[in-house]
């Protein structure tokens, strides 16, 4: 459960640094939203994963 | 004493009123700083205090003796890169010098300095006992340390006290107009002479190229948060061979009653320098610092556009060596100058108008001339800028080329 959250933060510090480059607006073109959606989808994952040991 | 809850309020919840995500950040000193994703990830693993600590070998109980995480390996790593024998990681740059100034003088003695260096580089030759001599440079527009007076400098000396002075320090790159001096000439005139040579790289190692051994430097000192994409407090000082033995002497002490002795501690380090965070973030950033260092080129292209785009502007005119060398640039700006003087924000007015087009960094109430930073900028991001000071020249009539 711990390194799922470590990768969550990991994955959402990833997606901070794509848009520190894309400052002030995040104009972000077709392959850059598809980037951050595929990083979104793999945090989602971990969360429920998070959320079903939590449950256990 | 008790202090009430509600005055604590404040220090929960601390946000960075302008991120880096929000804003751009065109802050003379910021940019070279700015974490990596990997620093911002080990931030947070490493955040607790003594956190690299939890291997310290017993028996060479010192921060560069670490190899979990693996401190020892990156001094090495970090030494070769810079082109030098020897590394330490300290507090800040500024210490950096006072160490090195401590180290190789006596009380009383004299540094030569060049005339733009940093106002920390005088406090370090004053906490050290010693006095100074400054290399002129040429004044208004260019401020270009003129280099060879090193020699003028070091003559005087020898002839006022009969000894030489105890060390030479050229800033590499200086933070009031980013002129990048010829280190090479200094080098062979410390060398000439038999005169330790420091070069302050607070703003070039870390953003550009640097080889120590090629440009003659026997100590380089150097800024994590400055242009190593760290944390502050980090500060780095390298040294060659020669000067080993001085810079990092161990301590010889002993109690008198107790007899204890720390033989293994480096005296002017007063033992561990940084020990967690900021140092973690200086190796996380270490790879990409590494790879970006070969893109200096094109960062002095995006300066290079930006400050003749910038020029358009009626009023406007860069200081410092032309063309640029470095991405931090001194602009002259008469004609905001003069919107100011009937602005009901006065000087603030620049600062607000930008602020408004969401980038910061320029020193509030500043008109007449501003400093800023491009290191890191994306091309759109460097054309936003063009952009926004267009359309501020507009709105108060000030005329565009």
């Amino acid at each position: 459960m711990i390194s799922e959250i470590k990768e969550s933060i990991d994955d959402l510090i990833k997606i901070l640094s794509i848009l520190r480059k894309k400052a002030p607006f995040h104009n972000l073109d077709d392959n850059e939203k598809k980037e951050l959606i595929n990083i979104l989808e793999e945090i989602s994952k971990k969360i429920n994963k998070i959320k079903e040991e939590i449950e256990k | 004493m008790k202090i009430p809850k509600e005055r604590l309020e404040k220090y929960r919840n601390l946000k960075r009123e302008f991120s880096e995500e929000e804003y751009i950040n065109i802050h003379p000193i910021q940019r070279g700083g700015v974490l990596t994703e990997e620093a911002m990830k080990a931030l947070i693993e490493f955040g607790d205090g003594y956190s690299v600590c939890d291997f310290c070998p017993p028996k060479e109980a010192r921060l560069d003796m670490i190899t979990r995480p693996p401190i020892r390996d990156f001094y090495k790593d970090l030494a070769k890169f810079l082109g030098m024998d020897y590394v330490r990681v300290v507090t800040r740059c500024r210490e950096a010098i006072f160490i090195a100034f401590k180290m190789l003088s006596e009380p009383n003695d004299y540094v030569i300095i060049d005339s733009n260096a940093h106002y920390s580089t005088y406090l370090a030759a004053e906490l050290s006992g010693l006095r100074i001599k400054e290399v002129p440079n040429s004044g208004y527009p260019e401020f270009k340390v003129n280099l060879e007076a090193y020699i003028d400098k070091i003559e005087e000396v020898k002839k006022e006290k009969g000894k030489l002075p105890s060390a030479i320090l050229l800033t590499h790159v200086d933070y009031l107009y980013g002129n990048l001096n010829d280190a090479k000439i200094v080098g062979k005139i410390a060398k000439d002479y038999n005169i330790p040579f420091i070069l302050n790289c607070a703003y070039s190692a870390g953003v550009m190229p640097i080889n120590g051994k090629e440009l003659g430097a026997d100590i380089i000192t150097g800024s994590g948060h400055k242009s190593w994409a760290a944390s502050a407090p980090t500060g780095i000082i390298a040294i060659n061979e020669s000067l080993k033995e001085k810079i990092l002497a161990r301590s010889k002490i002993s109690g008198d009653i107790t007899k204890r002795e720390f033989k293994a501690k480096e005296v002017a380090l007063l033992g561990c320098t940084v020990m967690g965070a900021p140092l973690i973030t200086l190796m996380a950033s270490f790879p990409k610092i590494v790879e970006r260092v070969e893109k200096w080129e094109e960062e002095i292209n995006k300066i290079r556009y930006l400050v003749s785009e910038l020029e358009r502007i009626e009023g406007f005119k860069q200081l410092g060596i032309r063309p640029k060398l470095h991405t931090l640039t001194h602009m002259e700006s008469e004609s905001f100058y003069k919107v100011s003087i009937n602005h009901k924000r006065k000087g603030f007015f620049l600062y607000e108008e930008l602020k408004e087009r969401k980038i910061v960094g320029i020193q509030p109430g500043l008109t007449k001339h501003f400093k800023f930073n491009t290191y890191g900028l994306t091309w759109e991001q460097i054309k936003y800028i063009r952009d926004a000071f267009f359309d501020i020249a507009r709105k108060y009539n000030v005329n565009i080329k």
